[in-house]
């Protein structure tokens, strides 16, 4: 389905959601949100797909938030103006809905009047989210929303650049990929045929083709020799796998997330396209990969942000955490950074001085996006240092994973090279 | 066989039949008569319980049709042909004739009843496999007509035979209710052509404004000075 | 140009096998707007609990392909007939929109709530939908058959046959006929038309159930969203094919599914959807009653 269908029904469906929405937030105004220093908490507001396409994204990054803050409230919540008060997590699901992602947004900023917005995965909706967003601060004309927010991980190269209220920690991709296709030519290469398959209607996707994949290949001088298209919510992927098989590609560069990639690569088994190497991005990193795609996922490469391979104990505990809350035994990427997120805000919150009082909030959100803006040499629980960029983009080193026996391995890190 | 007291009949806050009352004996060829828009077409509606009866009593037989759902009267035996046919015209001519027999389940007598209706109708035989719509008008209401006796009907309502018909096809028109009254059919007769309808009926209604202002034998009627003068269109 | 020839040949056939399922959907829209003049936009929902069900029955209950396709086909009943007691039934004497909002509001709220039921049981955007003719093909030459698709096309003409049947040759197939002509003569026939239209509406949700087995099991996959996406192609299959007409839905899905494939690979994969819609649009303009669609008021 293309994007102008989807959002015919989407359309449709605003209404009635527009409905019940226009409901919750009248509810949300007469009740009032009791919080700040008198009553002992601070609230953050959680934006997540948690239904819906996404929720392989989603689930794991809330998850990754609760655990953080569930461990900073055990200790007693964070010291404030001389008083310890606890975090109150608000959470929203935007089910990937730009539309409902912008209401969400809305009622967080200004009827539950929080410090600091975590969300959201898709950067279509981060997008269109953070479009409420003041653009410069200190910009009296502009009366956009004044509150800090920050996706851990809205993976469009620039997505921040919406706002200066906006922040990221997700990485930066060209670097990423970049790295990924050198070391691949280095260890498997030369390669004679790159092709690049592109989910056409996923914001993150196309962006990851256009800067960074393509500059890649363009510092090569070599042309893709076939590019193909599908939609995240396609059923037949027979006439693009057969094209790549036809230009005899050996080096795939999969720019697309788990919902079709799982059925192109059953395509792609089915048809006995086997290209000597296949790259694709974090739209790869769920389990369902492996669970859906079983054999024909065998030997993707993908770069990551934190692995639950890393050698700092406080991964493996996050890893025992999270299994024990959904049994589920491989730990994407997003737990560990909404997990980070959270300390990150934290950081900031404790640095930035705040009174946390209603009168206060406009000064105390102006205060905690400084302190964010200035992070810098932040020690991670998963042992590296991270410091945030002039973009409003955290800065952090690059690892690879390869899907290997039915198993997300950590393949490639900086100190070590490759494992194995 | 059929006794209406006081019926009415309503679409929305119009009134277009208020309180009437007629009979149908047995045996009998009942016309209602009245200029178009009188209210003939909805007192014959309401009888087959295509549209709701607003009050009054109507009883068919032993049994109270007031608030019967049209396909339970068609059950009991009281055959509504509607005013424009009705045909399915994406239907052979023996289908259409099979849809009449849709309530009997008496294989070998649909299939006499089936010969007996072609036997009538010529035409019909003639254009057993042709489809409905392909038929010309005065085919067609000699197919509605079959249609309805294939249900077997105690009572059988014809609402406007011969409307939009050429003159001699209505003559044919009710040379066929002449042969159906001969073998003792009971008939209700809607039809605007009144001069024809009082010639063929033994008693009528004469409709006005959904109110029934005349009622009588046949032939006394046909041979009021008034009725004449207002719906025979002779002096 | 060998392989160009063989190729073409390749996506013209996946098409029709794949438009298979396109035609199922859009003969349950067929049914409906035949009978009522109302476009059921819940229709996507049986698509999505016969995919459901499907999926139950194959990986939990490990049941075997004829058995979970007929499952499908009673659970999509199932929701038929919550359709026809929930937005039809009541609403039956209001304006005709009134009812098809109706459906538009089944479609949101049971979307949402299988949403919210789904994501608390599956940690998943999509489940895995066992697929037992994976592998499997006919080669004829160069060309390959998918097992699958050749069953989703066995099963849809079979489907297609029986309904043939019946329309044309029992009883409630009469009904439905002289119902989609004219509710009255329905009723002055002695028909129960509620009945009928209970029937009608059961029949339909089937096909929607069996469609949605059928593009489960192809795809290997099952997701909360399949409805949505069956709407639409179901819709402008019935279009493309004739509105109201059932050789019209099942020639529309064949259309759509070949004229999918064959734009992704003649000419765009990211204006396949554009070229279809044009595609209909010039069909529209030069038969506006559809590829199929006949002149004459024939409904069903």
């Amino acid at each position: 389905m293309s994007r102008t269908q989807k959002s015919n029904f989407y359309t449709v469906r605003a209404i009635a959601l527009a409905t019940v929405a226009a409901a919750s937030l009248t509810a949300a105004f007469t009740t009032g949100a009791t919080a700040f220093q008198d009553d002992g908490t601070i609230i953050l507001c959680s934006i997540e797909p948690l239904s819906g396409i996404g929720t392989s994204f989603g689930q794991p990054n809330y998850l990754g938030k609760v655990i953080a803050i569930d461990e900073i409230n055990a200790e007693g919540g964070i010291e404030i103006d001389g008083k310890k008060v606890k975090i109150k997590l608000i959470s929203e699901d935007d089910q990937a809905k730009p539309d409902q992602g912008v209401a969400l947004f809305r009622k967080c900023a200004e009827s539950e009047k929080a410090l600091v917005i975590t969300g959201t995965q898709y950067s279509r909706v981060t997008e269109s989210m953070w479009g409420l967003l003041q653009k410069k601060v200190d910009d009296p004309n502009d009366k956009g929303l004044q509150v800090p927010s920050m996706s851990f991980l809205s993976m469009k190269a620039g997505v921040t650049g919406v706002s200066e209220w906006a922040f990221r920690n997700a990485g930066d991709e060209p670097a990423q990929h970049e790295l990924a296709i050198k070391l691949m030519e280095e260890k498997f290469g030369p390669f004679k045929n790159y092709s690049g398959a592109v989910e056409a209607n996923e914001g993150h996707s196309v962006a990851a083709w256009k800067a960074a994949y393509t500059p890649a290949l363009e510092r090569r001088n070599i042309k893709p020799a076939e590019y193909v298209e599908w939609y995240e919510t396609d059923r037949d992927f027979s006439v693009q796998i057969r094209k790549l098989k036809r230009a005899e590609t050996d080096f795939f560069i999969l720019s697309s997330h788990l919902q079709a990639n799982v059925g192109a690569m059953l395509e792609a088994q089915r048809q006995g396209f086997k290209p000597k190497m296949i790259i694709s991005h974090i739209g790869s990193d769920a389990a369902e990969m492996v669970e859906l795609g079983k054999q024909s996922t065998e030997g993707i490469v993908f770069p990551t942000a934190i692995h639950m391979a890393f050698p700092a104990p406080k991964v493996k505990w996050l890893a025992d955490e999270y299994k024990k809350r959904t049994k589920e035994t491989y730990m994407p990427q997003f737990v560990g950074l909404g997990y980070e997120g959270i300390m990150l805000v934290k950081e900031a919150i404790i640095k930035a001085g705040i009174k946390n009082r209603p009168e206060t909030l406009a000064e105390d959100r102006r205060k905690v996006r400084d302190q964010l803006a200035a992070i810098k040499d932040y020690k991670s629980f998963a042992g590296m240092s991270l410091n945030m960029n002039a973009n409003r983009d955290i800065v952090r080193p690059i690892y690879l994973v390869k899907i290997t026996g039915g198993d997300f391995k950590l393949y490639w890190t900086p100190d070590k090279g490759f494992l194995f | 066989m059929l006794d209406v007291q006081d019926l009415t009949v309503s679409y929305g806050a119009i009134r277009a039949v208020r309180n009437v009352s007629l009979t149908v004996k047995a045996g009998e060829v009942v016309t209602l008569i009245g200029a178009n828009g009188a209210g003939k077409t909805s007192i014959v509606k309401a009888l087959s319980g295509l549209v709701p009866k607003a009050s009054g009593r109507t009883m068919f037989g032993d049994t109270n049709i007031s608030s019967l759902p049209a396909h339970q009267v068609t059950r009991l035996g009281l055959v509504h042909v509607p005013e424009g046919r009705k045909l399915v015209p994406s239907m052979s001519v023996e289908e259409n004739l099979m849809c009449g027999a849709y309530c009997r389940s008496d294989k070998q007598e649909i299939a006499a009843d089936l010969d007996q209706v072609m036997t009538r109708f010529p035409r019909l035989r003639e254009r057993r496999r042709q489809l409905a719509g392909t038929m010309s008008g005065g085919e067609r209401q000699m197919l509605a007509i079959g249609r309805g006796l294939m249900a077997r009907p105690e009572l059988l309502i014809l609402d406007e035979p011969s409307l939009g018909l050429a003159p001699l096809l209505v003559e044919e028109v009710f040379n066929i209710i002449a042969g159906l009254k001969q073998e003792g059919k009971t008939i209700l007769l809607i039809e605007q052509n009144a001069l024809e309808a009082l010639n063929s009926s033994d008693r009528a209604y004469v409709i006005r404004v959904g109110e029934v202002v005349m009622s009588g034998r046949s032939s006394d009627l046909v041979d009021d000075p008034e009725l004449r003068r207002a719906y025979l269109g002779v002096n | 140009m060998y392989f160009f020839a063989i190729d073409l040949t390749q996506t013209t056939i996946d098409g029709l096998l794949f438009g298979s399922t396109y035609a199922l959907v859009a003969i349950g829209f067929t049914l409906i707007w035949g009978l009522l003049r109302i476009l059921n936009l819940a229709h996507g929902v049986t698509v999505m609990v016969g995919m459901f069900a499907g999926m139950l029955s194959a990986s939990v209950a490990g049941l075997p392909f004829y058995v979970g396709i007929v499952i499908a086909m009673a659970a999509g009943g199932f929701v038929g007939f919550l359709i026809d007691r929930i937005c039809y039934r009541p609403l039956r004497n209001a304006h005709e929109l009134v009812p098809m909002i109706a459906t538009l509001g089944f479609w949101i709220l049971i979307e949402e709530v299988f949403i919210k039921i789904y994501s608390h049981f599956w940690f998943r955007d999509y489940v895995a939908f066992p697929n037992p003719f994976d592998g499997m093909g006919i080669d004829i030459g160069q060309i390959r058959l998918r097992g699958d698709y050749i069953v989703t096309l066995a099963v849809a003409a079979l489907l297609v046959i029986a309904l043939y049947i019946l329309i044309y040759r029992t009883r409630l197939g009469l009904a439905m006929r002289m119902i989609a002509e004219d509710h009255d003569i329905g009723n002055l026939m002695g028909v129960p038309v509620g009945k009928v239209l209970t029937a009608a509406f059961l029949l339909s949700a089937a096909y929607g159930g069996a469609a949605g087995y059928l593009l489960g099991m192809t795809a290997n996959l099952a997701g909360p969203y399949a409805g949505s996406q069956a709407v639409v192609k179901g819709l402008f299959s019935m279009i493309l094919g004739g509105a109201g007409s059932i050789p019209g839905a099942i020639v529309g899905g064949l259309s759509l599914g070949v004229l999918e494939l064959l734009s992704s690979f003649l000419f765009s994969f990211s204006y396949r959807d554009a070229i279809a819609m044009l595609a209909l649009f010039v069909v529209l303009i030069v038969r506006p009653q559809g590829i199929a669609g006949k002149r004459l008021p024939d409904r069903i």
